[in-house]
C-alpha cells in the first residue's frame, strides 16, 4: 500500500512523512484538545438543561473562528515554509513534475493531517458533553464535523499561498485570522463576504439546520460551497503561478 | 539579444556543440551584484567552474538549473530555458550544494523518490545501481539524519544520477568527502564525463586539476577566464602563490627554503607556521620535499593561504 502512495503522490507521502511525530503535529494536536478542555470542565459542573447550547457557543466562538485557523495554519505554513527553510525544494522543483501538483499535493497532506487530528478533539468534546445526554445529539457532531472539513480546506489552500508569498507567513496568517475575520469584519458588514470563517460558519448552521441558533449567516448551504470551492481554486492557481516564479536560493 | 555565436564561446572546446548556453546572465540583489555579464557555453565532458568563494559560482549553477531567474540574459539548456519548463529536468540531475537532506527518509526512500519523480522505468533496478554506484549499498537502509557529511554528499550524486541524465551538474560535490571517497568521486565524474556533460563547482584548484579538462573561472561574479585547463593553469603558475607549512623545525624549514630559487619570500605565523610565497608553485611543491628530507625536517601539514587563492583568482581577472 505505501509502495502504492510513493509511486501514485510522492509530495504527497512526503509530507505526511515530515509532518509525522514533529513539532507542527504537537501543536495542532494542542489546539484541538482546547474545546475538550472546556467540555472537560462543563462535565466537572454540568448545566443539564443546556449542553446543545453550551457546545454550540464552543463551536461558534471558539473552535470556528479561532482554533480552527489556528491549527489549519500551523501545516499549512509549514509544507513549502520548512522545504524554504531547509532548502530542501529543489529536490522537489527540479524534476519534470507539474507544479500544480506539487502545490496540490502538499495541501492534500496538510488537510489529511489535521482535519483527523482536530477532528478527534470535536469528537472527544461531543463525547463529554452529550455522555448523560439520552437524546440523540449526533446532528450537532455531524455539522460540527462539516464545518472543520471544509474550514480546514479553505484554510490550508489560503495559508499554503501565504506561505509561498511572504517569509512570515505565519503572522500573516494570525493576522488574517484575527483581525481581518475578528476584528475588521464586525466594523465592516462587508467583510463577511469575504471571510472564510463566515462560509465554514455558514456550513455549520446549514447543516445543523437549528433555528435556536439565530445566527446571521452571510452565505446559504449552496452559496457557501460555492465560495469555498472558488476561493480553493483560486488559491491553488496563485500557489502553482508562485511556485513556478519563485527565486530559490 | 542576439544569440552567441557558440563557436566563440568561452568555456566550449572548438567543435564541440555546447550543451549549455549563458548569454549575458547576470544577477543582482539591489545594489549588490552576485554575477555581472557572463557568457559561457559548456558541452559534453568536465567541465569545472572555478572560483573562490562567493565567486558566484553556486548563484550561476542555480541559474543555469533555473533555480533563480537571471535579472539579466539568457540561458539555454539543449536549446530550451529551464525555467518554468519542467520537462527540461528530464535530461538535467543536479547535486546542489545544501547538505540538508530529508532525515527522516532512508537513503534508499531517498534516492527511490527522487526516480519516482523523474519518472524512472525500472524503478527497483534504477535505484540499486545509483546507490552501488556511490558505494552507499551498506548504508541505504538507514535514515539520512543518521549519516556523515560525505556520506549525504554521495546520496545526493546517486540521486541526481538515478534517472540516467545527459546534464549533471555538481556544486562542490567533493566537499565533505574523505580521500577515499574523493578519489572514487573523481573517478566517477571522469567516467560520467565520457558520456554526458558534466558541469562541477569548486574553489579547490588542485581538485580541479585531477577531474576537469575545461575550466571556467569566475571571481567577484564576472568571468575570469575559460578554456583548457593546462593553458590557464600555466598562466596561473606565473602569478605568486602563498602557502603555508607546519613542520617539527619551522626555523630550519625557512632557512633551506630561503636558498631555493623558487621562494619569493619567507616568513613565520603566529602559530609558529612557516608561510612561503612562491613564483614557481611546481617547481616548490618538487623542490619542498628534497628540501625536509636533506634537512631530517618532518613535514606535517601544507595548504594553500585562501587570501592567496583569491589573489591568484584575481590576478586571472587582471591579467
Amino acid at each position: 500500500m505505501r509502495n502504492f502512495v510513493w509511486r501514485i503522490a510522492p509530495i504527497f507521502l512526503l509530507t505526511v512523512r515530515q509532518f509525522s511525530g514533529g513539532k507542527a503535529v504537537r501543536a495542532v494536536l494542542g489546539l484541538a484538545l482546547v474545546p475538550t478542555l472546556f467540555a472537560a470542565v462543563y462535565r466537572v459542573n454540568p448545566d443539564v438543561n443546556r449542553p446543545r447550547r453550551f457546545l454550540d457557543d464552543s463551536i461558534l466562538q471558539v473552535l470556528l473562528p479561532t482554533i480552527l485557523p489556528l491549527a489549519a495554519l500551523v501545516l499549512a505554513t509549514a509544507t513549502f515554509g520548512d522545504e524554504i527553510e531547509d532548502r530542501t525544494l529543489p529536490y522537489l522543483v527540479l524534476k519534470p513534475v507539474s507544479r500544480l501538483k506539487i502545490v496540490f499535493e502538499k495541501m492534500m497532506a496538510s488537510v489529511i493531517v489535521s482535519t483527523p487530528i482536530i477532528a478527534l478533539g470535536v469528537l472527544i468534546s461531543w463525547f463529554l458533553v452529550f455522555m448523560r445526554d439520552s437524546r440523540d445529539n449526533t446532528d450537532m457532531l455531524w455539522a460540527t464535523l462539516a464545518s472543520v472539513v471544509v474550514g480546514v480546506v479553505l484554510y490550508t489552500c489560503v495559508f499554503q499561498l501565504l506561505s509561498l508569498l511572504i517569509r512570515r507567513a505565519i503572522l500573516a496568517s494570525i493576522v488574517y485570522s484575527l483581525v481581518w475575520e475578528t476584528v475588521l469584519g464586525r466594523f465592516i458588514p462587508g467583510l463577511r463576504y469575504l471571510s472564510i470563517r463566515q462560509v465554514v460558519t455558514s456550513v455549520y448552521t446549514s447543516v445543523l439546520d437549528d433555528r435556536r441558533l439565530g445566527t446571521n449567516n452571510a452565505f446559504s448551504t449552496g452559496g457557501a460551497l460555492i465560495g469555498a470551492v472558488v476561493v480553493c481554486v483560486i488559491a491553488i492557481a496563485l500557489s502553482t503561478w508562485r511556485l513556478n516564479k519563485l527565486n530559490i536560493e | 539579444m542576439q544569440p552567441p555565436d557558440h563557436v566563440m564561446l568561452p568555456g566550449v572546446i572548438p567543435g564541440r556543440q555546447p550543451t549549455i548556453i549563458c548569454n549575458r546572465i547576470s544577477k543582482w540583489y539591489g545594489d549588490i551584484v552576485a554575477v555581472s555579464d557572463v557568457t559561457i557555453g559548456v558541452g559534453p565532458g568536465v567541465t569545472a567552474l572555478l572560483g573562490p568563494n562567493g565567486a558566484g559560482k553556486s548563484t550561476v549553477l542555480k541559474m543555469i538549473t533555473g533555480l533563480l531567474s537571471p535579472s539579466s540574459g539568457t540561458i539555454r539548456i539543449f536549446g530550451k530555458s529551464p525555467r518554468g519548463a519542467p520537462s527540461t529536468y528530464r535530461s538535467i540531475g543536479l547535486v546542489h550544494e545544501v547538505e540538508h537532506i530529508y532525515p527522516y527518509l532512508t537513503g534508499r526512500e531517498f534516492v527511490r523518490m527522487n526516480a519516482i519523480l523523474q519518472k524512472v522505468p525500472n524503478l527497483d533496478d534504477a535505484v540499486n545501481q545509483a546507490i552501488e554506484l556511490v558505494e552507499m549499498s551498506d548504508a541505504r537502509d538507514r535514515q539520512i539524519g543518521g549519516y556523515s557529511k560525505g556520506m549525504r554528499q554521495r546520496i545526493k550524486v546517486a540521486a541526481a544520477l538515478v534517472h540516467n541524465p545527459s546534464v549533471v551538474l555538481m556544486d562542490e560535490p567533493l566537499n565533505g568527502m574523505d580521500p577515499a571517497q574523493r578519489l572514487h568521486m573523481i573517478n566517477l565524474l571522469r567516467e560520467l564525463g565520457q558520456t554526458r556533460t558534466v558541469l562541477v563547482s569548486s574553489h579547490i584548484l588542485e581538485e580541479v586539476e585531477r577531474f576537469a579538462e575545461n575550466i571556467i573561472v569566475i571571481v567577484n561574479g564576472k568571468l575570469a577566464a575559460a578554456g583548457d585547463f593546462r593553458a590557464i593553469r600555466d598562466r596561473i603558475d606565473t602569478h605568486a602563490h602563498a602557502v603555508r607549512i607546519r613542520s617539527n623545525h619551522p626555523r630550519y624549514l625557512a632557512m633551506a627554503l630561503i636558498g631555493d630559487p623558487s621562494t619569493k619570500s619567507v616568513r613565520m605565523d603566529r602559530e609558529d607556521r612557516v608561510v612561503v610565497e612562491t613564483i614557481d608553485v611546481r617547481g616548490f611543491y618538487r623542490a619542498l620535499p628534497v628540501l625536509a628530507r636533506k634537512s631530517n625536517i618532518r613535514l606535517l601539514d601544507i595548504s594553500a593561504v585562501d587570501e592567496s587563492l583569491a589573489s591568484v583568482f584575481s590576478f586571472l581577472v587582471e591579467g
